[in-house]
C-alpha cells in the first residue's frame, strides 16, 4: 500500500519538474502545470467563499435569525442579487449600486489607512528624529543622531521630490524636470540616490526569497531522487 | 440622475467610514454593519469572477480556440476541486493535502524560476540601464544588503563600528520612508477621486 | 463716379447698393471708392491693351466682374453675362478697375482663383520695378507668361509678342524690361477685338482654343490660368516657334462683335455644412478610450518573447548551472556549518522580546497573509515564535486574508502543536484589517450582526501577529490597526522581500518588531541552540548569494561605459 505521503511526494516531484522545465524552454508541461494550478485554486476559492463567507454570514443567519435581524440581512441580499443580475448585459446598470457601495467603502478604508496609518506616523517619525531628548539621550552618539536626522529628512524630501510629490505621472515628462526650480532638481537627484538604495535592498530581499524557494525545490527533488534510488 | 445616485451611495458610505476614524465609539456598530455588508458583496463579486473564468474557458473549448486543451485541463481541475470541496468540506485532511500538494510545488517552483531571472538581470543591470546614480546606488545597496545578510560583517556591540554599520544599514530605510509617504499621498488622492467619483477616463474633470 | 467694391468678390457695385450683386455680401459700412483720375497723356503706346475693353477676351473680361448681371437660371446656378458695355468706364492708360478689384480679392481670398491671382501678382511684382505703371506690370506679366511658354515648348524661344500691327522683327523681349511700346495700329474691327496675344499664348501652350473646345463657352478664367500653369505643350501641339514675330491667328477675329459676349456659367457649389457634433471633453475621452479598448480586445496578443542572442543565452545557462550545482553541492555534501552565522536584526530581537513578555494566557490573533509559494520561508521564520508559545495557555485565534490561509494555518499551527480558533476568511486584506480594528477600537457590534461576524469583530486581543509574504498585505493590517487601535501591539513575521519597506514602521514604533527572512530564522536558531536542520540550507543559501554578488560585480565590470541608445532590451 503506497502511503499518501509517497503519492503526494511523487505528484510534487512531477509538478516541480514540469514547472522548472521553463528554465530550459517554455514547454507544454509548464503550461499544463500552470493551468492545473489555476483551475484547482479557482475551484477551491469558490468552496471557500461559499463555506466561509456566504453561508455563515448570509444564508444561515437568514434561516436562524429573528425577523428584525433578517431585515438587516435583506440589504446585503438585495445588493448581492443586484450584483448577480447586473451580469445580464441589459441590466448592467443594476450592478453599479453594489459596486458604488464597495467603491465607497474601499476608498474610505484606503484614505483612512493612508492618512492615519502611514502619512501621519511616518511624518512624525521624521520630525521625531530632531527631538533633542532623543538626540542627547546618549551623549557619545549626539553627532551620529544629528547626522541620522539630517540624512533622514534630506532623503525623505528628496525621494518625494523625485516622485514630484505625488503628482500624476502622466503629466510629467522630461521637459518638466528642467522647468523645475534648481533646488527641487537637486533634491530630486538626491532622492534618486536614496531610492536606488531602497530598491537595491528590496532586490536583495526578493532574490533571497526566490533563492530559498529554489533551494527548497532542489532539496525536495534531491530527496525524492534519493528515496527512489534508495528504493531501488 | 443615475450617476448622481451612484455617486451619492459612494459618498454616503465613504463619509460614514471616514467619520468612524474620528467617532469610533459612536459609529462602531454602524461600521460593523457596513463592514459585514461589504464582506458579503466582495464574496459575491468573487463568485461572479470565478463564473466569468469558467465561462471564458468553456467558450474556448466550445469554439476550439487555440490552446483549448489547456482550458479543458483548467476546467477539469476546477470541477474536481469544487466538487471535492463541497463533498469533503474544507477541514478534511485529504482535501487540504489535495490543494496544498498542488499549490505549494507549483507556486514554489515558479518563485524558484524568479531566482534564475534575477541572476540574469543582475548580469545585465548596468548594460541595460547604464551608469546612473540610481543604478549605482541600486547595485551598491543590493551588494551590501546581501553582504550584511550573510553575516560576513559582524561588529561588536557598543563600538563605533557597530554605529557605522548601523548607519549604512539604515540608509535604505530613508528611501523606504519617502516611498511610504509618497504611497500614502497617492492612496489619499486616489481614494478621494473614487469617493467623489472623479475618475473619468480623462483623469480630470 | 464712386462705387463700392465688394470685400468678398471684388465686384464693383453702385454706391446705393446694400448687398453685392454677385455674392450677396453685405456692403453696409463700406466706403465708396472714387474712380481714379485718368493719367494725362494716355498711354496709347501700351500695345497690349486697347482703349476698348472689348478687345479683351472673355476670360480677362470675366476678371473685371463689372456690371455683371446676376442671373439665376432655372437650375439655380448663377450665370455671369459679360456685357459689351464693360469697356465704357475704362480709359486708356489707366489700371483697369477690374484689375484693382481682382487684386483686392486675391489679398483676402484663399480660393483657387485668389491663389492663382496671387501668383499672377507675384509674377508681376517679380518682373516689374516700383516705378512702373501698373499697366506696364501687366505687360511684363504677359511677357513673362510668354517666356515661360516659350521655355516649356521644347526649349525654343518664343518670339516676343508683336503688337497688333507691327513690331521690330528681331526685337527680343526681356522679362525685366518693360515691353517696348508698340505703335498703335489701325483700329481693329469689331470682329478682331480679342487680342491675338492671348491666343498665341494658348497655342504656344497647346491649350485648346476656347472657341474650339467642347466647353468652349464655359471655359473660365480659372481653367485658363490653371491650364497655363500646368500644360506643357508637346512638340506636336506647339506651333512652329520661330525666332521672329509672327501673327497668330486666333479665330476670334472672325467672330462678329455680338458673339464675343458669352455667358460663362459659374457654378457655385452648394456649400455643405457638416452637421456639428457637440461633444464634451469627457465624452470624447471616453469614446477614444472605448475605441482603444475595442481595438485592443480584437487585436492579437502574442506572448512577447524576449529573444536573446546565442552568446547571451549560453552565458545565462552557464550561470544558472553554476548556481544549481553550487546549491546542490552545498545541500547534499559536506557538514552543516556555514561560512558565517548571521546576526539577528534589531526588529527580530524586538519581536522576540515582545513575545517573551506576553502573558501566558494571552489572547493572540494570528493573521495568515502569505501564499503557498512562501511556505518554506514562513515556516522557518514562524517556527521559533510559535514554538515559544507552546506550553502556554495562549488562546490563538486565526484569521486569513488569503485564500490558502485556512489550509496553511492548519498545517503550520497543527505542526507546531497549537490549537486555535478560526474566525474566518477576509476576501480583502483591507476589509479584514478594518473589521478587526473596529472590533479592537469599539468592542461593539451591531445588534443584528450574524454570529460569525460578531466573532470576527467583537473581540479584543492582547496582540496581533501578522504573517505576510509581501509588503502590501502587511502594510494594510498595520495601517488599519495603527489608525483605529494604536494601543494594540502588532508584530510582523515576513519574508525577506517585505522587510525593507516594513522597517520604517518598526522604526516609527507602529509595530513592536519584524522578524524577516532566512537569516533571522538562522540567527534565532543559532541563539536558541536548537538543531533545526537549517545548516545545509544555510550553506546553500550563502553559496547562492555569493554567486549573485559575483554576477553583480561581473555585470558592472564588463558593462560598457555608455549605454548604447540603439540597444534594445534583451539584447547583448
Amino acid at each position: 500500500m503506497i502511503s499518501g505521503t509517497v503519492v503526494w511526494g511523487v505528484i510534487g516531484f512531477l509538478l516541480t519538474v514540469m514547472v522548472l522545465s521553463y528554465l530550459i524552454h517554455d514547454s507544454l508541461f509548464f503550461r499544463l502545470a500552470a493551468y492545473l494550478l489555476i483551475g484547482l485554486t479557482a475551484g477551491y476559492l469558490v468552496v471557500l467563499l461559499v463555506n466561509r463567507v456566504i453561508l455563515p454570514h448570509l444564508i444561515w443567519p437568514m434561516a436562524e435569525a429573528s425577523w428584525s435581524q433578517r431585515l438587516w440581512l435583506l440589504i446585503p441580499i438585495v445588493l448581492g442579487l443586484l450584483l448577480l443580475v447586473g451580469q445580464i448585459p441589459r441590466l448592467a446598470q443594476l450592478s453599479r449600486i453594489p459596486l458604488a457601495y464597495v467603491a465607497g467603502l474601499s476608498a474610505a478604508v484606503a484614505i483612512g489607512g493612508a492618512v492615519f496609518g502611514t502619512m501621519v506616523p511616518q511624518g512624525q517619525a521624521v520630525l521625531e528624529a530632531f527631538n533633542p531628548y532623543r538626540i542627547y539621550a546618549e551623549p557619545q552618539l549626539v553627532w551620529v543622531r544629528i547626522l541620522d536626522a539630517g540624512v533622514m529628512i534630506l532623503g525623505v524630501v528628496g525621494t518625494l521630490s523625485y516622485f514630484h510629490f505625488g503628482q500624476p505621472l502622466k503629466k510629467i515628462n522630461r521637459t518638466d524636470e528642467r522647468k523645475r526650480p534648481k533646488a527641487l532638481q537637486i533634491l530630486s537627484r538626491i532622492g534618486e540616490v536614496f531610492l536606488g538604495l531602497t530598491l537595491g535592498a528590496i532586490f536583495a530581499g526578493v532574490f533571497s526569497t526566490a533563492l530559498l524557494a529554489l533551494i527548497d525545490r532542489i532539496a525536495v527533488l534531491g530527496e525524492m531522487i534519493g528515496q527512489f534510488l534508495g528504493g531501488l | 440622475m443615475k450617476k448622481l445616485i451612484f455617486a451619492a451611495i459612494t459618498l454616503l458610505v465613504g463619509l460614514t467610514v471616514l467619520a468612524g476614524f474620528f467617532f469610533s465609539d459612536q459609529l462602531g456598530p454602524t461600521l460593523t454593519l457596513i463592514f459585514e455588508w461589504g464582506l458579503v458583496l466582495v464574496a459575491v463579486g468573487g463568485l461572479v469572477g470565478m463564473g466569468y473564468l469558467a465561462a471564458t474557458h468553456i467558450r474556448n473549448i466550445v469554439q476550439r480556440k487555440k490552446g483549448w486543451i489547456y482550458s479543458a485541463v483548467l476546467l477539469a481541475a476546477f470541477l474536481i476541486s469544487m466538487v471535492a470541496g463541497f463533498t469533503l468540506s474544507l477541514d478534511n485532511p485529504f482535501y487540504r493535502d489535495l490543494i496544498l500538494n498542488v499549490q505549494v510545488p507549483v507556486e514554489t517552483s515558479l518563485l524558484a524560476i524568479l531566482a534564475a531571472t534575477l541572476l540574469y538581470a543582475s548580469l545585465r543591470l548596468i548594460r541595460t540601464r547604464g551608469w546612473t546614480p540610481l543604478t549605482i546606488a541600486f547595485m551598491a545597496s543590493a551588494f551590501f544588503s546581501l553582504l550584511f545578510d550573510l553575516g560576513l560583517i559582524r561588529t561588536a556591540s557598543g563600538t563605533v563600528g557597530e554605529q557605522v554599520v548601523a548607519f549604512f544599514q539604515r540608509l535604505p530605510l530613508v528611501g523606504a520612508r519617502g516611498v511610504l509617504i509618497g504611497m500614502g499621498l497617492g492612496g489619499l488622492l486616489m481614494g478621494l477621486r473614487f469617493l467623489f467619483s472623479i475618475n473619468s477616463s480623462g483623469g480630470e474633470r | 463716379m464712386a462705387y463700392l467694391i465688394c470685400p468678398e468678390c471684388g465686384a464693383h457695385n453702385p454706391p446705393e447698393e446694400e448687398q453685392c450683386r454677385i455674392c450677396q455680401t453685405s456692403l453696409v459700412g463700406m466706403e465708396p471708392v472714387e474712380e481714379p483720375a485718368p493719367p494725362e497723356g494716355g498711354e496709347e503706346e501700351l500695345g497690349l491693351f486697347n482703349e476698348e475693353e472689348n478687345d479683351l477676351p472673355d476670360l480677362l473680361q470675366g476678371l473685371k466682374l463689372e456690371d455683371i448681371e446676376y442671373e439665376i437660371d432655372p437650375e439655380g446656378l448663377p450665370e455671369i453675362n459679360l456685357d459689351d458695355g464693360l469697356d465704357s468706364g475704362e480709359e486708356e492708360g489707366r489700371t483697369p478697375e477690374w484689375l484693382d478689384a481682382v487684386r483686392k480679392r486675391a489679398q483676402v481670398e484663399d480660393d483657387s482663383v485668389g491663389d492663382l491671382i496671387k501668383r499672377v501678382e507675384a509674377a508681376q511684382e517679380s518682373v516689374s520695378g516700383e516705378d512702373q505703371e501698373k499697366h506696364s506690370d501687366f505687360e511684363s506679366w504677359i511677357q513673362k507668361l510668354r517666356d515661360e511658354a516659350r521655355d516649356e515648348a521644347a526649349g525654343n524661344a518664343i518670339a516676343p509678342e508683336e503688337p497688333v500691327d507691327q513690331a521690330e522683327p528681331d526685337a527680343e523681349v526681356e522679362p525685366s524690361k518693360p515691353e517696348p511700346e508698340p505703335t498703335p495700329g489701325p483700329e481693329p474691327e469689331p470682329g478682331e477685338e480679342h487680342s491675338d496675344w492671348l491666343t498665341r499664348i494658348r497655342k504656344a501652350h497647346g491649350i485648346v482654343d476656347p472657341e474650339e473646345g467642347p466647353n468652349a463657352a464655359s471655359r473660365s478664367l480659372l481653367d485658363w490660368l490653371v491650364a497655363l500653369e500646368d500644360n506643357a505643350p508637346g512638340e506636336e501641339d506647339s506651333p512652329a516657334i520661330r525666332d521672329e514675330t509672327q501673327e497668330i491667328e486666333t479665330g476670334w477675329e472672325r467672330l462678329p462683335h455680338e458673339d464675343i459676349t458669352r455667358q460663362i456659367k459659374v457654378v457655385l457649389e452648394p456649400r455643405v455644412t457638416p452637421q456639428a457634433l457637440n461633444l464634451t471633453r469627457e465624452e470624447s475621452d471616453q469614446a477614444d478610450l472605448l475605441s482603444t479598448i475595442i481595438t485592443d480586445e480584437k487585436a492579437d496578443h502574442p506572448v512577447a518573447r524576449r529573444t536573446y542572442k546565442v552568446g547571451v543565452q549560453w552565458l545565462n545557462m552557464l550561470f544558472l548551472l553554476i548556481l544549481v550545482v553550487g546549491i546542490s553541492l552545498a545541500l547534499f555534501t559536506g557538514g552543516t556549518a556555514g561560512l558565517a552565522q548571521p546576526q539577528l536584526s534589531t526588529g527580530g530581537a524586538a519581536l522576540m522580546a515582545w513575545v517573551d513578555d506576553l502573558p501566558e494566557d494571552a489572547d493572540l490573533l494570528v493573521v495568515f497573509d502569505y501564499q503557498p509559494a512562501y511556505t518554506s520561508e514562513m515556516s522557518l521564520v514562524a517556527e521559533p515564535i510559535l514554538t515559544s508559545l507552546t506550553g502556554w495557555t495562549v488562546r490563538v485565534t486565526v484569521a486569513s486574508s488569503v485564500a490558502s490561509g485556512p489550509l496553511l494555518a492548519d498545517e503550520l499551527l497543527t505542526g507546531a502543536g497549537l490549537t486555535y480558533t478560526d474566525i474566518g476568511y477576509f476576501p480583502m486584506a483591507s476589509y479584514g484589517g478594518f473589521g478587526v480594528a473596529t472590533g479592537l477600537s469599539t468592542g461593539q457590534t451591531a445588534p443584528g450582526l450574524p454570529k460569525p461576524a460578531q466573532a470576527m469583530l467583537g473581540r479584543g486581543y492582547d496582540g496581533v501577529l501578522v504573517l505576510s509574504d509581501n509588503f502590501e498585505g502587511a502594510q494594510t493590517w498595520i495601517e488599519q490597526i495603527t489608525a483605529r487601535a494604536p494601543e494594540t501591539p502588532l508584530g510582523v513575521l515576513a519574508t525577506s522581500q517585505a522587510a525593507p519597506l516594513l522597517q520604517p514602521y518598526f522604526e516609527s514604533g507602529q509595530i513592536v518588531g519584524v522578524l524577516s527572512g532566512f537569516s533571522d530564522a538562522v540567527a534565532l536558531g543559532d541563539l536558541s541552540d536548537s538543531d533545526s536542520g537549517l545548516g545545509p540550507r544555510w550553506r546553500a543559501y550563502q553559496v547562492g548569494v555569493l554567486i549573485l554578488m559575483v554576477a553583480l560585480i561581473l555585470g558592472a565590470v564588463f558593462a560598457p561605459a555608455k549605454r548604447s541608445s540603439n540597444r534594445q532590451r534583451g539584447d547583448k
